[in-house]
């Protein structure tokens, strides 16, 4: 798993918890990186599991309530470290369809050796759009975090449901349906 | 975010000394690692660009070297684009067609053509069949920038190319091949008419043999009318100058009597009939040779097979007439052939005189056998030539139709006959011609000539 998501992480602790929180989980996750985090970088994803899984311990928050804020919170920080992925995008729905085939194969021009997760959309008839996570690292949690993120940022009243699949192979399956609903008023 | 935030944490919270200190080792020891990734990544880079000018310079050098070839080929390679205009043309297709240095800007394949609607046909065709490579090459007749034509063969093939159609057109200039093929072709020509010469003077004694016997008699024919008519003279003298009648009857009865004038009477009708045949076999065998010599027409024309096979055998009947008996079956229904009647003329005096030259070396005591017939067939006509010859052993037979290859002995055959005759029917008419035969049995050629004759075999 790429650097940046650690880095996000820990400084959404440091924000939400204190600093002393975000020191109290590395130590306890015991972590073969000891915590020391580049953004470029790519680490093992046991690793972010582990500090998850002790910061739910430190704070007693479930776990996937942490992931899908803190995928909530990755949605804005991408949009401040990566404005070009987000262009002249006015929509959630329209963003959602360009992550697999614009965001992801731009990360992977990247990073290469980055380890995504297969993501696949379709518009509904009702305007609507599903989308599917399919992953062996479990993420939907952090998929539901990006998606409602992505909702917020955009500034839509659109809303989604989430039916978890039973996944082909080892790994997840998360069906998201997002309606089509149109931009809050001012 | 805003849900798992805790005020007690965040006061709670603060950057002791520990916890910086515990951060700056972590921030170091990032630091470290980015700067590890950071080199990781540049020697990355720099192989990748190593790799990528090793490609490049690959790259290049196989432009070089097709550019090389497109340039020095002796085949002139035009590309145009899907408008048909000209969007590259080699060094050949320049000189080619003297198209100049600004030729992309204006030119379009039609200009290359003299006439291209011609071959707009094959171009559609080939944009219909472009996922079918193909090498066939087709003849036309090309223009130069100055108007001047020359005749050339073209290839064809339409490619895709970063999306857009292309076509790219080979071209051959043939003013050289068909130079060769005007001069080849009147060579041929020329030597089939020696060959027929040949042949013919080799019938020449035979042929004089043919006309001196009737000359013989229409000359004994003539003496005899000649003495006769003298003698007529005479009878009617008595009758003429005499000047009374008394006597006249017994003097005329007796002259009558002594020049035989009952025999003359009798003989000299049936006289003057048979110099009158023997006048007509002999303008038959000079017929038959002046048909037989003519070089003939460059264009086909219907002829009659079955007349054809008379006139050889008058021309021949010398050659035969002492070794063999010779039988026709000449069916009446077989229809006109369009071809070159003096051509089939040579093919068929080359069979029978190679018959009657077969029977001659075979040791017989009785006469030979040659026998002709014709046959229609649905599309074409047969004509069966056979002998009761010597024959001949399986390696000779395989060999008889090459160019030079005799049995005869020296002096007597060129080895031209069958070769000649070989490429008339085949290459002439687009027939065929067979041998079967048998040693101490004979010999058959069957001949095949199709009743629809292309111009394009000449």
């Amino acid at each position: 798993m790429k650097g940046i998501i650690f880095t996000l992480l820990l400084d959404m602790v440091d924000d939400a918890f204190g600093a002393q929180t975000t020191e109290n989980i590395i130590t306890a996750s015991n972590l073969p990186s000891g915590g020391a985090y580049t953004s470029v970088g790519t680490y093992a994803h046991s690793e972010i599991v582990s500090l998850v899984t002790n910061l739910s311990k430190e704070t007693n928050v479930a776990v996937p309530d942490l992931i899908r804020t803190f995928g909530n919170h990755l949605l804005g920080e991408f949009y401040k470290l990566h404005p070009d992925f987000f262009g002249e995008i006015d929509d959630v729905l329209s963003f959602l369809e360009l992550v697999d085939g614009y965001i992801h194969s731009e990360v992977l021009k990247l990073y290469p050796d980055a380890k995504l997760p297969k993501i696949s959309t379709k518009r509904m008839s009702d305007g609507g759009l599903e989308l599917i996570y399919q992953s062996d690292r479990m993420m939907g949690d952090l998929a539901e975090g990006l998606i409602a993120g992505a909702i917020e940022h955009f500034g839509g009243c659109n809303t989604f449901t989430r039916e978890d699949k039973q996944a082909e192979g080892v790994g997840q399956c998360v069906h998201f349906k997002v309606t089509a609903t149109s931009k809050m008023a001012a | 975010m805003r849900a798992l935030q805790s005020d007690s944490y965040v006061e709670d919270g603060g950057l002791t000394p520990e916890i910086l200190q515990a951060r700056l080792t972590r921030e170091k020891l990032a630091r470290v690692e980015a700067e590890r990734l950071l080199e990781e990544k540049s020697r990355e880079l720099y192989s990748t660009n190593q790799v990528l000018q090793k490609v490049a310079d690959a790259v290049e050098s196989q432009r070089v070297q097709l550019d090389a070839i497109l340039e020095n080929t002796s085949t002139g390679i035009v590309l145009a684009n899907s408008e048909l205009g000209l969007t590259r043309a080699n060094r050949k297709a320049i000189i080619l067609f003297d198209l100049g240095i600004d030729y992309f800007a204006e030119d379009k394949v039609q200009d290359l053509f003299d006439n291209f609607e011609t071959v707009r046909p094959i171009f559609e065709q080939r944009v219909q069949d472009s996922h079918w490579p193909d090498d066939t090459m087709h003849e036309s007749v090309g223009k130069r920038a100055d108007g001047s034509t020359f005749p050339l063969e073209f290839g064809l093939n339409c490619i895709e190319l970063d999306g857009r159609q292309l076509s790219v057109w080979i071209f051959r200039d043939i003013s050289k091949r068909k130079r060769e093929e005007a001069k080849r072709q009147t060579l041929e020509r020329e030597l089939s008419q020696a060959q027929k010469m040949e042949a013919l003077g080799t019938l020449a004694s035979g042929v004089a043999h043919e006309i001196n016997t009737p000359i013989q008699y229409i000359s004994d024919n003539l003496r005899f009318l000649q003495d006769s008519f003298s003698e007529m003279s005479e009878l009617i003298d008595i009758v003429t100058k005499s000047e009374n009648s008394n006597g006249l009857f017994d003097a005329f009865v007796s002259k009558a009597e002594e020049i035989d004038l009952e025999f003359l009477k009798e003989e000299a009708p049936l006289s003057i009939q048979q110099s009158l045949d023997g006048i007509k076999q002999v303008a038959s065998i000079v017929n038959a040779i002046k048909e037989f010599s003519h070089p003939g027409s460059d264009e086909k024309a219907e002829f009659d097979l079955n007349k054809l096979i008379e006139t050889t055998l008058t021309v021949t009947r010398n050659q035969w007439k002492y070794v063999a008996d010779v039988k026709t079956e000449l069916h009446e229904e077989v229809p006109l052939v369009k071809g070159h009647s003096s051509d089939i003329n040579q093919v068929l005096l080359n069979l029978v005189v190679n018959a009657a030259d077969a029977i001659a070396s075979s040791d017989r005591d009785e006469m030979g056998k040659i026998s002709i017939s014709t046959k229609a067939l649905k599309d074409r006509v047969q004509i069966i030539v056979s002998d009761n010859g010597s024959g001949m052993p399986n390696d000779v037979r395989q060999r008889i139709f090459d160019p030079f290859y005799t049995t005869k002995a020296v002096g007597k055959g060129t080895g031209q006959g069958l070769a000649i005759a070989y490429s008339i029917i085949k290459q002439k008419h687009n027939g065929s011609i067979e041998c079967d035969s048998l040693v101490g049995v004979g010999t058959t050629f069957t001949i095949d000539l199709p009743l629809e004759q292309s111009e394009e075999l000449e």
